[in-house]
């Protein structure tokens, strides 16, 4: 296996990768996100978990600065985030970006790296070398060469992956990364997501598999549009948080038992 | 023959001016094409007309300088309003091109009939904008389109890294980069100058193929950004060039058509060849 990066290099004053406090985000009318605070530790493995509609991929964005917040702030590595100084990676739903673009697998990787020596200097070699180990990390070493639109969803989500190492960040948010792939792309992608977060590293995932949650990861953030709980996964795991988590409220009320959208995420056998 | 149309002094500017315009055209296709607004160079183009129009009203003079000042001038004005369109009201790509289209050419079809009516109204000026004329080009058409031609190749060359980010995953550029306004500012503004540019030339009606075609063409062999760039930007530059020399020797062909003409054949070719090669197992789809 290739080469992950390098240890976290943040200061050890740093204790919270990603927090919120009263955060609130409307859409017109809607209400995306109401008055959420929480704290996610430095070098979590941390999935946030919620019904479709919870706010989740709001929160990444408002975390990114894309989406202005109606009150409250969000803060990424114990500051608000400034793009180019906050060493933050984020993965995209894979949908959402074109993977008709005229590239190859190598050159998406490459897009990570910041500081890329003209082709014809000596540091460059040692360049590609680095790439072809982060390419290697995912299993795509021999495929650099291929064009991005001959992809597999599952080997599209691995460049994704190999890009973010190439970026080498200390903050890795990722929406919904493991949708659609195949359970050896998973577990590969998981080892690796792991040892990330073995280097001091903190990774938070958009994560719908309720079932691989307390295997993965060490945090959990349960999202409805506010926070039902959040925490370590030992800790707030439970029946009852999940429930609260997907439960609809009808008329004002909880509705008895628990709603469709669980029952299809097979939370009823996980539990 | 075709040595003979070079050694005139007057084929050989026109046929080296639509080069230079042709290669432009190639490279700032690649980037409509990207960002699959392949009708934009025929919004631009068609929506420059009130802009000649009101040019030509003003002065009542048929100089290329103020008529292409005017087209600039409601070119530039035609994308902003596209662009708000799409980004502060949402509206859909393809909706908001074609309104921004429909609003400004009957905008400008308006101004045309006002025009016409008017007392010496020789509207030759305005014709060649529509189907594009050669035998207008001067020497200073050269130059300037050199001009513009130097100038966006040192400012593709200087930001292309971050033009291939944003294109390929906004949200990788936002990160690595911030919002890149000048960058996309920059960029609009050559595309809106090249079509321009490009006009009087060409004529707004098939301006859009000469923008799209190379780089479709170039799509089909280039498995990279820049090899994309290097080959649409070269194929523009001979469609043109063929297309003009056509034009200049066959003395009634226009030159916009006879461009476009060429342009499409280089695409059917790399289709045809493409396809061929793929079924005798010479060239795997998967490499490009």
């Amino acid at each position: 296996m290739g080469h992950l990066g390098d240890r976290s290099i943040l200061p050890q004053t740093v204790k919270v990768a990603l927090s919120a406090h009263d955060l609130t985000v409307n859409y017109g009318k809607t209400v995306a996100l109401d008055k959420v605070s929480f704290e996610i530790p430095r070098g979590a493995c941390c999935a946030v978990v919620g019904p479709n509609g919870g706010g989740k991929s709001t929160l990444f964005k408002c975390a990114l600065g894309l989406v202005k917040p109606v009150e409250g702030s969000v803060a990424v590595l114990g500051d608000k985030y400034t793009p180019k100084v906050h060493r933050v990676s984020y993965i995209p739903q894979r949908s959402e970006v074109d993977w008709d673009f005229p590239a190859t697998v190598f050159d998406a990787v490459l897009m990570g790296i910041e500081n890329i020596p003209p082709v014809w200097s000596s540091s460059r070699k040692r360049l590609n070398e680095e790439v072809l180990s982060y390419l290697d990390c995912v299993g795509m070493k021999h495929l650099s060469q291929r064009s991005l639109k001959n992809l597999s969803g599952g080997q599209q989500q691995r460049v994704f992956f190999a890009r973010a190492l190439a970026q080498r960040a200390e903050l890795y948010l990722m929406d919904e990364p493991f949708s659609g792939v195949d359970a050896k792309t998973e577990e590969e992608l998981t080892h690796v997501l792991q040892e990330i977060c073995s280097l001091g590293k903190t990774v938070v995932i958009i994560h719908h598999d309720i079932h691989s949650v307390p295997h993965v990861f060490s945090h959990v953030l349960l999202l409805k549009e506010t926070v039902v709980a959040c925490g370590t996964v030992r800790d707030v795991w439970t029946t009852e948080n999940l429930r609260a988590t997907f439960s609809s409220r009808e008329n004002g009320r909880e509705t008895s038992g628990v709603n469709e959208e669980a029952r299809k995420a097979g939370l009823i056998y996980a539990l | 023959m075709l040595s003979d149309l070079l050694s005139d002094p007057v084929v050989l500017r026109i046929c080296l001016t639509a080069f230079v315009i042709g290669t432009l055209a190639g490279l700032s296709g690649v980037f409509v094409v990207l960002q699959k607004q392949s009708l934009l160079g025929d919004v631009i183009a068609h929506s420059t007309l009130p802009g000649v129009c009101v040019a030509w009203w003003i002065t009542q003079r048929h100089s290329n300088a103020v008529l292409t000042t005017g087209a600039f001038f409601a070119g530039v004005t035609a994308y902003v309003f596209l662009r708000l369109l799409s980004s502060r009201l949402q509206v859909k790509s393809d909706a908001a091109l074609s309104a921004t289209l429909s609003i400004f050419f009957g905008f400008g079809i308006l101004l045309l009939s006002h025009v016409q009516r008017l007392p010496n109204a020789g509207t030759a000026g305005i014709e060649s904008f529509i189907f594009g004329n050669l035998s207008t080009v001067t020497h200073s058409d050269l130059l300037v389109s050199v001009a513009l031609l130097g100038a966006f190749i040192v400012f593709v060359t200087i930001v292309w890294r971050k033009l291939a980010i944003v294109h390929f995953d906004p949200h990788l550029a936002w990160t690595r980069f911030g919002s890149l306004h000048l960058t996309k500012i920059g960029l609009g503004t050559f595309v809106v100058l090249i079509i321009g540019c490009g006009l009087q030339t060409m004529g707004a009606l098939l301006i859009t193929s000469i923008l799209i075609a190379p780089a479709v063409a170039a799509r089909l062999w280039s498995r990279g950004f820049l090899t994309l760039l290097i080959l649409s930007g070269t194929l523009g530059g001979l469609s043109c060039f063929l297309g003009s020399m056509w034009s200049a020797a066959s003395q009634g062909v226009p030159p916009g058509p006879a461009s476009t003409l060429v342009a499409l054949a280089f695409v059917l070719i790399s289709l045809g060849v493409r396809k061929w090669w793929e079924s005798t197992g010479k060239f795997s789809s998967l490499r490009v």
